[in-house]
């Protein structure tokens, strides 16, 4: 539910043009940093987007929700590579039909958000604890926290081109299930990652990628 | 998710709009995204791309497209389509046409990618995207299909197992999330591994795909880059 899939047709050309901006401007800056330093990161963030494509295979199908599991890949990736994370997994999902091609930009700008301020709430949550209760619990709240900001983004977003009529009261009352359900897979997820190898959720491991 | 579905038969395809040029098939696929879009939302406008979705069906028809797989990737466009038409403020005409572009658009592209390699389509994204996101692409590309294969095998293995009953959610839920951690920790030993990989078959920042070696902005660099087609 944090990314509507929203369909071509639907929004103004306006809001799709200043979609597409704003997206541009953002990773060209990421790719204008990182140019030049070919690194693990590149084969990083190719598996954490495929990651991302996998968890989206899991779908609760009444809901029509997906889990995304961007808590986690935000975390892995960090704040500055997870918008070029959210452009690859947003363009193979319209290239195949989910969510429309010419809103690519603004699909994956609120899907960069998800990444983002999930990474950001994780770490901020975590604090300096890496024990697993800590993080799983703080990955739960993460996702808790994030994922009903960008889904108030989307609507927001499909607000300014159209009236939105309904959409946000079905919204409300089927997405809290996918979010519960979400929140939990990423909280016991990270949480077996804590304990198995906690080292991948570290700072420095992201930046180095050792 | 259907991207093994979708790579079979892009590869494997062999009808007629398998052989047509993908530059061909670009300029075709943008007018019909753009007619979709600039149709005026009355019955006028609903006739026209009612007869562009018919002319997108008889084309998959035609092209032998496998039409079960091509029917499981439209509901999905069919579904938000409806979604949005319905609880949203639109009168007739309006409604109708709101379905009708989400499938109509999403016809025109899945026309393209399932009629052409992943590998042909990374050419293009490779000429004009910036490296690190075309490189990135081209290896989510690849890595998709490991993990999707180890995952059916973990998902499997737990089944078989009784670990995956939906009478006990939670547990359920749990064996999902260790799958998933699992998955993870495979995922990142595969990126380090393909960077090794990459590194020692030369690999200096340019990827070489369908025969040709695409760098920064389209330049062809001197050196080649031997094995990199096999990365793909």
């Amino acid at each position: 539910m944090s990314h509507l899939h929203i369909p071509d047709g639907v929004l103004p050309w306006w809001l799709i043009v200043a979609g597409w901006a704003v997206l541009i401007v953002w990773v060209g800056i990421i790719c204008r940093i990182y140019r030049g330093s070919a690194s693990r990161r590149v084969a990083r963030i190719g598996v954490v987007s495929a990651f991302m494509l996998i968890a989206m295979s899991l779908e609760i199908v009444p809901l029509a929700y997906h889990f995304n599991l961007s808590i986690i890949a935000g975390a892995l990736l960090g704040c500055a590579l997870s918008p070029v994370a959210a452009v690859i997994v947003v363009t193979f999902l319209a290239l195949m039909g989910h969510g429309g091609v010419t809103v690519i930009g603004l699909n994956a700008l609120v899907l960069s958000c998800e990444l983002c301020l999930g990474s950001l709430l994780f770490r901020v949550l975590r604090g300096s604890a890496t024990g697993p209760g800590r993080c799983g619990v703080a990955g739960t709240l993460a996702v808790l926290i994030t994922l009903p900001i960008t889904t108030a983004a989307t609507l927001g977003l499909t607000a300014l081109g159209m009236d939105v009529g309904n959409l946000p009261r079905v919204i409300v009352t089927l997405g809290p299930i996918g979010w519960a359900a979400e929140a939990a897979l990423t909280g016991l997820t990270l949480s077996w990652i804590a304990r198995v190898r906690p080292s991948l959720l570290d700072r420095k491991h992201r930046r180095t990628g050792a | 998710m259907n991207l093994r579905d979708i790579d079979t038969c892009a590869t494997g395809g062999t009808g007629w709009l398998h052989r047509t040029p993908l530059a061909a098939k670009a300029g075709a696929w943008l007018v019909a995204i753009a007619l979709a879009l600039t149709l005026p939302a009355n019955r006028t406008g609903l006739y026209a791309l009612a007869a562009l979705i018919l002319v997108l069906t008889v084309i998959a028809i035609t092209a032998r497209l496998p039409w079960r797989l091509y029917a499981t990737l439209l509901a999905w466009p069919l579904c938000f389509g409806c979604l949005f038409a319905i609880t949203c403020d639109l009168d007739g005409a309006a409604r109708w046409m709101l379905i009708a572009r989400a499938v109509g658009v999403a016809q025109a592209s899945l026309t393209v990618v399932l009629t052409t390699p992943w590998p042909r389509l990374a050419q293009v994204s490779a000429r004009t995207l910036p490296r690190l996101l075309s490189d990135a692409l081209i290896m989510s590309w690849r890595s998709f299909f490991l993990l999707n294969d180890r995952m059916t095998a973990l998902l499997r293995a737990l089944r078989l197992r009784g670990g995956l009953r939906w009478r006990r959610p939670l547990q359920a839920l749990a064996a999902t999330a260790r799958a998933f951690g699992t998955l993870l920790l495979y995922a990142m030993d595969l990126a380090d591994r393909d960077w090794d990989v990459l590194v020692l078959r030369g690999y200096d920042g340019k990827f070489r795909v369908g025969g040709v070696t695409v760098g920064v902005n389209g330049e062809t660099p001197a050196r080649p880059q031997p094995g990199m087609e096999e990365t793909l």
